[in-house]
């Protein structure tokens, strides 16, 4: 709402406008010439009647009618036809506008800072702006559309206009005034209907979730087995029900504003017919021009209409252009702060007093925390849920900032570095880490096909130990996952998804390597398999940082920093921390128990 | 795809018969529509004849008067009548929107399960969610529908006023129409596969533009630097459609040339023969005004039927996947007999089950024999893959198995009704999902409304979430996430995990399925939400998954499945005297880094 007035109407038109240029030329030269011809073209059908009426009802020569219905026959025709033409030239380049458009808005909710993706109103800015691409009619795309449309309906009008002029001024006054009004109320109401919008931006969103719901396959199995679909389907009718109802609303408004208009038809249509009637009798006009002005004032009206509702279509759309400029545009501040250049390998990273709690909490999750990460160490975090272990890692890879405190990387304060060389540094396995609808290789290897190194992939397959089940499929590792682009991409469990994960963190061998329970939903033999990686895993220059509750992990780790509510409660090796017989040796004697009674 | 008109209109009548179950008047109201305003259009093609010819007759006031108020007075009042139909109808249109959706996924959770899952199905569905959510495809066949019938009517009444002039020109316009017809399905066969080129094309976009707004991929878009790789994507399916929209679009309006010429000879041909007429003096110049008007009329009545035939017929292409989905019978009928069995005292036998996913041929359970008793705790374990979660799967029928009966006490599971049966049973899935909904409505789900609040907090209490839910603001009304509130709250992984048992443990049913219930948790955590799932669900049967064989030294019974098979059977002790077995292996090579 506060960026209602953010840029007026001409300035985002000009905005476009500079922007169609340098995407689509080809669709400003092709527009810019029909534009001529859907101007001109009304007019043939204007003059040429009155000709012939004219001729049939003064000298009636045979020749000259000859003359007359040829040159209207030629006209139709060749406009018609390169009319079609030049739009048939003309569609597809609306639609691949959008596209690119879309592109641009994809490529900003990627260069996003990580802690407003979890922040609900970016959340709505979001939305918002996705609707100004949503559609071919509407938004940007309807903008464009209706730019070009617009420029050949003011021509028009201003040609039938200066036919009227010769009638009678106060008609046109009259026409004037009653559009005018017309145009103000619907203004007026495409203004209630953008803000009342926002308000349903947020039921607008709920009706999705819930839709989804019901229509995800991956929520089949807990409604069927709980047997909520009735539950499900009857919160969505309740949502359903409230935006119909914020929606009537404003169908009573537009209903309303149609009875004004009819009223007002009625009006001109009795004083157009009234005053040509009296014209003719009094000699000022023939037949022909009775004709022609009847239909011409008739279709003024029309044209009125149609240039006021294009200025009120751009005047509502303008909202929503808005929308999408503030969303693109508030990227540009937060970039140039990243100054300085990445360091040189190793790296040493070093939390100095860190607290962290997450936007719209009250919670600390990190309190004065402070460490140093050297490299060539292999670090475990370990603690209870909620004692931090996830948060440093955000921290750590540069997601979230400290709210206080700072992060060095030897030395230098990270958010002075840029922010994606400081990303390409990591290798993180991420507890939810997302594979994603593309190839096993890409999903892999993260990069367009022709950058994979397609032995480094099978390589990392392999020690994943995921060959034997890739190999037994049809296309091996070119078949997809998931079932979002391509039907027969398969769904792997969620064991072999973790160790795509893996090995998608171990092709990019990132100097500092992070994984977050890594073995969750591994078996045991999997997970044995995984650890003696883990063992060889031991680059001298690399950091390693294993956050699990698997103290078996620990033990390959140079050091163990054990948790709680956002401190380091303990620090040492595993040797270290089982002698002290504290926290760590708690947890571990915890775990150990239920295995070790049987080698009693 | 068959696409005539009769195939067409069928899918007319059904969402007709769907519209009239909200509304009885929405049907009449728009027929009542359509002759008001053909009626207009003619009053505007008749009367100004009179009038013409009244200005160069006997110029009798009295009658000028008389036209003038007749013509702008019935289009005045008709055109009230419309707007008051259309106002009803865009009231209605909304409730039948919103419940087409509903059918939809009402449907998706009819069907067996394996069914939905299935490629095409998937596809089909997908079509017919697209239609309704983003194009408003509903809308647009109703009003497209109404445009033909008012045209229709309106050439009709065109061809009457055209006859009194010659029936040699209703000959040549009935040729014309007929070359117009035939243009049109050309341009009708063109357009439907346009559209079967279009529908993955917006599929793959789509799925970009979510991947990118949805920020669940947030951190590994950033961390693994994907940006360049789905850019590239994206610029790469930008320019191969861009080929393909050039070459439907050309082909769309090659057959409008060819109509627009066809037209335009017409209306040329007709204006000479007015001229002669008016020349040789049998018709008036009121007349000829009448008759061009007509004829120009009718010159845009046959495009706009065409167009609006087109908009028809795409209308129905974009619909009929709906129907299509509709059709899709479930696989299996409901079983009927009624459950009455004693949650103590029963018995589940598993006789030589195999099964093999869709679409694929290895089995994942190989001639399985089992028996399952009341009030064991039985622990599954086995290699991923092995047949784990496929086991549970068949127990609570989201698939049928290929060979073989599953029995409860003794009468095979698909023959008691399911909605009975699904109540014996509880199950945390590994792949769990919570709602975001409030804490309360995602454990006691649909019967949050009635649900004690006491019986809640008792339960999230030996879950010790107790604590903290109680400083939240709103308490167990708090809404989970943030996606809809600002306050909602974003709970751990295991905090997750821990609402999700709270609901299994709500349920109270008589068998509760554990799949890697704790993976997330810490070994504490672990270790309480064992000890209070023994108080929550003692007298109870479970069945357990995990890959933490720790676990394993409480259960009366182990299982290892491996390979779609029952392996190795007994309790830990029996099992760990087997050192050559696969049981043993796995507990040493986790016990090995406690010793």
């Amino acid at each position: 709402m506060k960026h209602k007035n953010y840029y007026n109407s001409l300035q985002n038109i000009w905005y476009l406008f500079k922007r169609g240029w340098l995407y689509q030329k080809s669709l400003y030269i092709f527009n810019g010439i029909l534009i001529l011809f859907e101007s001109l073209y009304p007019f043939i059908f204007v003059l040429f009647p009155k000709f012939i009426l004219d001729e049939l009802t003064g000298e009636r020569r045979i020749d000259v009618l000859t003359i007359i219905l040829t040159a209207f026959f030629l006209f139709m025709i060749t406009f018609d036809l390169i009319m079609t033409f030049l739009r048939a030239k003309i569609e597809p380049q609306f639609t691949i506008l959008r596209f690119k458009y879309v592109r641009e808005h994809s490529d900003v909710c990627m260069k996003l800072n990580f802690e407003h993706t979890e922040d609900p109103d970016v959340l709505n800015q979001v939305h918002m702006s996705s609707k100004a691409l949503s559609g071919n009619n509407d938004g940007i795309e309807g903008i464009y559309r209706k730019m070009f449309s617009f420029i050949s309906s003011i021509i028009t009008f201003a040609g039938f206009l200066s036919l009227t002029l010769y009638l009678n001024p106060f008609i046109l006054a009259y026409l004037l005034l009653s559009s005018l009004l017309i145009y103000y109320i619907n203004l007026k109401i495409k203004k209630f209907e953008h803000d009342n919008e926002e308000k349903l931006a947020k039921t607008d969103r709920k009706t999705t979730y819930v839709s989804d719901l019901l229509n995800d396959v991956r929520y089949g199995k807990e409604i069927r087995l709980y047997g909520i679909r009735r539950w499900i389907i009857d919160k969505y009718s309740a949502l359903i029900k409230e935006r119909i109802m914020n929606k009537n609303l404003l169908q009573k408004k537009h209903f309303f504003v149609n009875l004004l208009n009819i009223v007002f038809l009625l009006f001109r249509e009795g004083i157009i017919y009234a005053y040509l009637i009296i014209r003719f009798l009094s000699h000022n006009i023939t037949i022909g021009d009775f004709s022609v002005y009847f239909n011409v004032a008739n279709q003024l009206t029309g044209q009125i209409q149609g240039v006021l509702d294009s200025i009120a279509y751009i005047q509502t759309q303008n909202i929503y252009i808005n929308d999408y400029r503030k969303f693109i545009e508030s990227l540009q501040n937060s970039d140039s702060e990243h100054e300085e250049k990445i360091p040189e390998m190793p790296y040493t990273i070093e939390f100095r007093n860190v607290s962290f709690q997450y936007p719209n909490s009250s919670q600390m999750v990190l309190k004065n925390f402070s460490y140093k990460f050297q490299y060539g160490k292999r670090v475990a975090l370990v603690g209870h849920n909620g004692a931090g272990k996830t948060t440093i890692i955000k921290l750590m890879t540069g997601l979230y900032s400290p709210t206080e405190g700072e992060i060095l990387l030897n030395g230098i304060n990270i958010n002075k570095l840029n922010r994606q060389q400081y990303f390409n540094l990591f290798s993180v396995l991420f507890q939810d880490f997302k594979l994603f609808a593309f190839s096993i290789y890409e999903n892999i290897a993260l990069q367009g096909q022709q950058n994979i190194d397609l032995d480094a992939v099978w390589k990392y397959i392999n020690k994943v130990g995921l060959a034997n089940k890739i190999n037994a499929l049809p296309k091996k590792a070119e078949t997809s996952l998931l079932k979002a682009l391509d039907y027969d991409g398969i769904e792997l469990s969620g064991g072999e998804s973790q160790r795509v994960a893996l090995a998608r963190a171990l092709y990019k061998d990132g100097n500092i390597f992070i994984m977050d329970e890594p073995t969750a939903a591994m078996d045991p033999l999997a997970e044995d398999q995984f650890y003696q990686l883990l063992n060889q895993m031991k680059e001298p220059g690399n950091t390693y940082i294993f956050v699990s509750h698997r103290l078996a992990s620990t033990r390959f780790c140079d050091t163990i920093l054990m948790l709680q509510d956002g401190s380091i409660l303990e620090e040492g090796s595993h040797q270290e921390l089982i002698r002290k017989k504290g926290a760590y040796y708690e947890l571990f004697e915890l775990q150990a128990k239920s295995y070790r009674e049987e080698h009693k | 795809m068959k696409q005539t008109l009769k195939y067409n209109l069928r899918i007319a009548i059904k969402f007709i018969k769907i519209i009239n179950q909200i509304s009885k008047l929405y049907l009449p109201f728009v027929l009542l529509s359509i002759v008001l305003s053909s009626t207009i259009s003619f009053v505007n093609i008749i009367f100004p004849k009179y009038i013409i010819d009244e200005l160069l007759g006997d110029q009798n006031a009295g009658r000028l008067v008389l036209f003038v108020a007749l013509t702008v007075g019935i289009g005045f009042l008709f055109n009230l009548i419309i707007q008051i139909i259309g106002y009803y109808c865009e009231v209605q249109n909304e409730k039948v929107s919103a419940k087409l959706d509903i059918i939809l996924g009402e449907k998706s959770l009819e069907l067996d399960f394996d069914q939905v899952e299935q490629g095409e199905n998937l596809e089909l569905k997908e079509r017919a969610m697209f239609v309704i959510r983003n194009q408003n495809a509903l809308v647009r066949m109703m009003s497209s529908l109404r445009n033909i019938v008012q045209n229709i009517i309106t050439i009709c009444g065109l061809l009457t006023i055209i006859a009194t002039l010659n029936i040699l020109v209703i000959a040549f316009i009935g040729l014309v129409l007929f070359l117009s017809s035939k243009i049109f399905k050309k341009q009708n066969q063109s357009s439907f596969a346009a559209n079967q080129e279009l529908i993955p094309i917006n599929r793959i976009f789509n799925y970009y533009s979510t991947l990118t707004t949805d920020f669940t991929a947030g951190k590994d878009i950033r961390i693994y630097n994907m940006r360049p790789m789905i850019l590239k994507k994206i610029d790469e399916f930008i320019a191969k459609n861009l080929s393909v929209f050039k070459k439907l679009s050309y082909d769309q309006q090659k057959y409008q040339a060819f109509g627009s010429i066809n037209l335009n000879i017409e209306n040329i041909c007709i204006y000479i023969y007015m001229c002669y007429r008016v020349l040789i003096q049998s018709i008036s110049i009121g007349d000829f005004t009448m008759y061009i008007n007509a004829v120009n009329n009718f010159g845009r009545s046959i495009s706009g039927l065409i167009s609006q035939f087109f908009e028809f017929s795409n209308m129905c292409q974009y619909l009929e996947p709906f129907f299509e989905y509709l059709d899709i019978q479930p696989k299996s009928k409901d079983g009927t007999r009624e459950m009455d069995i004693d949650p103590q005292n029963f018995e589940i036998q598993f006789e030589h089950v195999s099964f093999a996913y869709p679409n694929t041929e290895a089995l994942a359970l190989d001639d399985l024999c089992v028996t399952i008793r009341s009030n064991e705790r039985i622990s599954i374990v086995g290699m991923n893959g092995a047949g784990k979660s496929t086991f549970i799967k068949l127990l609570t029928r989201l698939y049928r198995p290929t060979s073989g009966v599953i029995r409860l006490n003794g009468v095979d599971i698909n023959d008691y009704r399911y909605d009975e049966y699904i109540k014996f049973f509880s199950a945390v899935f590994q792949d769990y999902k919570n709602y975001a909904f409030t804490i309360k409505e995602n454990i006691a789900l649909k019967t949050a409304q009635t649900a004690s609040d006491e019986t809640i907090y008792e339960l999230l209490s030996r879950l010790s979430l107790d604590d903290k839910i109680n400083q939240l603001d709103n308490g167990i009304n708090t809404t989970l996430y943030k996606i809809f509130e600002e306050d909602g709250i974003e709970f751990s992984g295991g905090e997750m995990q821990k609402i999700a048992i709270a609901r299994a443990a709500y349920k109270n049913a008589a068998l509760v399925f554990l799949d890697e219930p704790t993976s997330a948790l810490d070994p504490v955590m672990e270790c309480e939400i064992m000890q209070s799932f023994n108080d929550i669900i003692h007298n109870k049967t479970v069945i357990y998954i995990s890959h933490r064989l720790s676990s394993c030294r409480f259960s009366d019974r182990i299982l290892l499945f491996h390979e779609g098979k029952i392996v190795e059977e007994g309790t830990h002790t029996e099992l760990m005297q087997n050192e050559s077995g696969l049981y043993y292996k796995m507990f040493h090579s986790q016990s090995q880094y406690y010793i």
